[in-house]
């Protein structure tokens, strides 16, 4: 069987196409991912959002233009960009043009008010909404806060006189406790890659299905030639299986190296529990093409191919991969379905390395490494029972 | 002495075609075996069953004196198989692919590799050992074909039509290679649609078709099973039609065939063929060259067994 392990890696490294789909696909597939999502990323940090204000004179008595300087800042935490206008007309030609994402004006009282146009660029929906999340979450903090100390002014006016209560009472830390939920901070982008690593390690599938039609008597002589040998035909495919998941797990430890030193998803001391997983998604992987593999289905090699692409290709769409709409009909469809999660291998893998990156606690990533294995052994049980039982009508 | 191998009643169906009939074959150690007979015949699919890759629907099969099931490896162990097509890892080389064959049978690896470097002597492969299969000619990756089958030492081996599409040169050796398996005591079933191979190598032989064995024994048994004794073969100048239709009222003679100045007349066996054959054409007043007699071949003797129509 040890012969037969390195025969199949052997056999496997010297076909072009496991490059193909075993180095070349997943590294070019996540440098486009990186450039796509570059503005994605950013580290957790986003740009300033491009604001009007018309610079009247209620602006210039106004306390908001402070707040409105202060987060304009230049600096890591700049949050605006302020841009002054002379007049309303001209900041709305500005906004109409694109140029800011909204208009702040201040009307007598003080009180600012956020002008955004009624309509706008569904392609960059994403990014036009969070700058108005933005611009109407500065507003209304400084409206609540402003209104805050207008009550402790007519409550108790000596705590105006205290600037550390009037700290405490602007602060959000008076009344709430700051958690983490996440272990670091959440990149938008990173579930994208780890809905990659679900179809590399699918597509990877392919090795085995390849490796195991080599080993059918009815499908290559070289099967026929191997089925006359005095080797087991369940140690045989247990070899395959072995060396097989060998290649797909290099696959899959190319595919987590390169996010990891490449794309700079920093996995923050996990990196070994990273390919872990890669291990557990590569013995999945090999499974499912174990059994497509030994699956009495006519066409051999092509149509086996075939079925796996299909099926690596048609799961990745439920694991959200081909970009926002498809990641909102991935949370639908789980919502809708949860053990769509459990039974869609892209989806499982994706969601195992989400938890293993996000969370703490390290369960819930053991919980779906631990599923894909009982997968792969499915599998693996369903391909030996079919080649094991198989003798052939014809040659 | 107990047979090699003892098949008995083999019958296996294609849907409603009958590919083995009653199919019965015995081989004794150290025989060459020829198995000889037209497309379709069964010859391959006799070869499938005897190695359990196909399902049969009645019969026994027995190995080494022992009933052979797709699950007796110990069995499997003791064969070697060299298939019509060459089937070997296009990504191996020589040597890996040799010895990878050869671990189907051989765990230990220091036994192995004494063998592979057999192997690959016995079939004149050692200056090839890194190429891939790719690489190689029609005759030397036939060459390894063979190696492949025979590197573990198998007491019995099935070659089945090894040396198509193989130049003479390694042909012979091919055929060389055989016969010095038999010295070494493996006993050899040889498939092959070149009689005068069969004939060189095989010390009994079985004429197949439809799935049925029609004649088998020796080279000489079988030719006296035949109605042709000899052929006789005279140069001559032209010869009226009259004259052929004379010969062939001769007593013994079967058949007669005028073409380019060579007229060949199949005759049953007869001590006065040739006399009679030649005071015939010099009673017509035929000029004569050169006159052989020859006794049939092994070709004669599968043309009247298994018939003259071409097949498929």
């Amino acid at each position: 069987m040890f012969n037969t392990i390195i025969t199949t890696a052997k056999t496997l490294l010297r076909r072009p196409s496991t490059w193909v789909w075993g180095a070349i696909f997943p590294v070019a597939l996540l440098t486009m991912f990186m450039f796509m999502f570059a503005n994605l990323s950013s580290d957790g940090k986003i740009d300033p959002v491009p604001v009007a204000v018309v610079a009247d004179e209620t602006w210039g008595a106004s306390s908001f233009k402070d707040v409105a300087t202060s987060l304009a800042r230049e600096g890591d935490d700049q949050l605006l960009d302020v841009s002054e206008y002379e007049d309303l007309a001209a900041a709305r030609k500005a906004l109409k043009a694109g140029e800011v994402a909204g208009i702040y004006t201040v009307d007598d009282a003080g009180t600012p008010k956020l002008t955004l146009l009624s309509s706008y660029d569904g392609s960059r929906a994403s990014s036009v909404l969070t700058d108005r999340s933005i611009l109407e979450t500065v507003a209304s903090s400084y409206t609540q806060n402003a209104e805050l100390m207008a009550q402790i002014a007519q409550d108790d006016p000596a705590a105006l006189a205290d600037p550390e209560a009037v700290a405490r009472a602007l602060s959000l830390e008076g009344g709430t406790r700051r958690v983490s939920l996440t272990r670091t901070t959440p990149d938008a982008a990173t579930i994208y890659y780890f809905a990659l690593f679900g179809l590399v390690a699918m597509m990877s599938a392919e090795f085995a299905a390849l490796a195991v039609v080599d080993l059918q008597p009815n499908l290559s002589g070289l099967g026929a030639r191997r089925c006359v040998g005095g080797v087991s035909k369940t140690a045989s495919l247990a070899g395959i299986f072995v060396g097989s998941w060998l290649v797909s797990f290099a696959s899959m430890a190319v595919a987590i190296g390169y996010v990891h030193l490449v794309v700079g998803v920093d996995f923050g001391g996990r990196e070994g529990l990273c390919l872990l997983g890669g291990a557990a998604s590569a013995l999945a992987a090999t499974g499912l093409g174990l059994f497509v593999g030994t699956l009495p289905v006519k066409g051999g090699k092509a149509s086996k191919s075939g079925i796996l692409t299909g099926f690596a290709t048609t799961r990745a769409l439920f694991a959200g991969l081909y970009g926002e709409p498809a990641m909102a009909l991935a949370d639908d469809v789980a919502r809708a379905c949860p053990v769509e999660c459990w039974l869609n291998p892209v989806k499982l893998i994706c969601d195992m390395f989400n938890r293993l990156y996000f969370f703490e606690d390290l369960g819930p990533f053991a919980v779906r490494a631990g599923a894909l294995v009982l997968m792969a052994l499915v599998f693996v049980a369903a391909a030996t029972l079919i080649f094991g039982r198989s003798r052939y009508e014809h040659l | 002495m107990t047979d090699i191998v003892h098949v008995e009643n083999l019958v296996k169906r294609y849907d409603d075609l009958i590919a083995l009939d009653h199919f019965n074959l015995n081989i004794a150690p150290g025989e060459i075996f020829g198995l000889l007979g037209p497309n379709g015949s069964g010859k391959t699919t006799s070869i499938n069953c005897i190695l359990q890759l196909l399902a049969y629907d009645k019969g026994a099969i027995e190995l080494f004196g022992e009933p052979m099931t797709p699950a007796r490896y110990d069995l499997k162990r003791r064969i070697g198989v060299v298939p019509q097509q060459v089937a070997v890892f296009d990504e191996l080389t020589v040597r890996e692919n040799i010895d990878y064959f050869c671990s189907l049978y051989v765990n230990d690896r220091k036994r192995r590799r004494a063998l592979v470097d057999e192997a690959i002597d016995f079939v004149g492969l050692g200056d090839f050992t890194k190429f891939r299969p790719g690489k190689l000619s029609g005759g030397l990756a036939r060459r390894l074909n063979i190696a492949c089958g025979i590197a573990h030492k198998p007491e019995l081996i099935f070659f089945d039509e090894p040396t198509v599409a193989v130049d003479p040169q390694s042909r012979n050796a091919i055929l060389e290679g055989i016969c010095r398996l038999r010295g070494e005591g493996a006993t050899v079933v040889y498939t092959s649609h070149y009689m005068e191979e069969v004939e060189q190598i095989c010390n009994r032989i079985m004429i197949m078709d439809g799935g049925r064995v029609l004649a088998q024994g020796t080279n000489d048994e079988l030719k006296r099973m035949i109605q042709m004794g000899e052929r006789v073969t005279v140069e001559v100048g032209a010869v009226e039609p009259a004259t052929v239709e004379r010969l062939r009222a001769l007593e013994h003679v079967l058949s007669v065939e005028l073409s380019d100045g060579e007229l060949v007349c199949t005759c049953e066996a007869s001590p006065h063929n040739l006399v009679d054959i030649l005071d015939t054409l010099r009673a017509a007043d035929v000029a004569l060259g050169r006159v052989w007699s020859e006794p049939p071949t092994l070709n004669d003797v599968f043309l009247e067994i298994t018939g003259r129509e071409l097949r498929d």
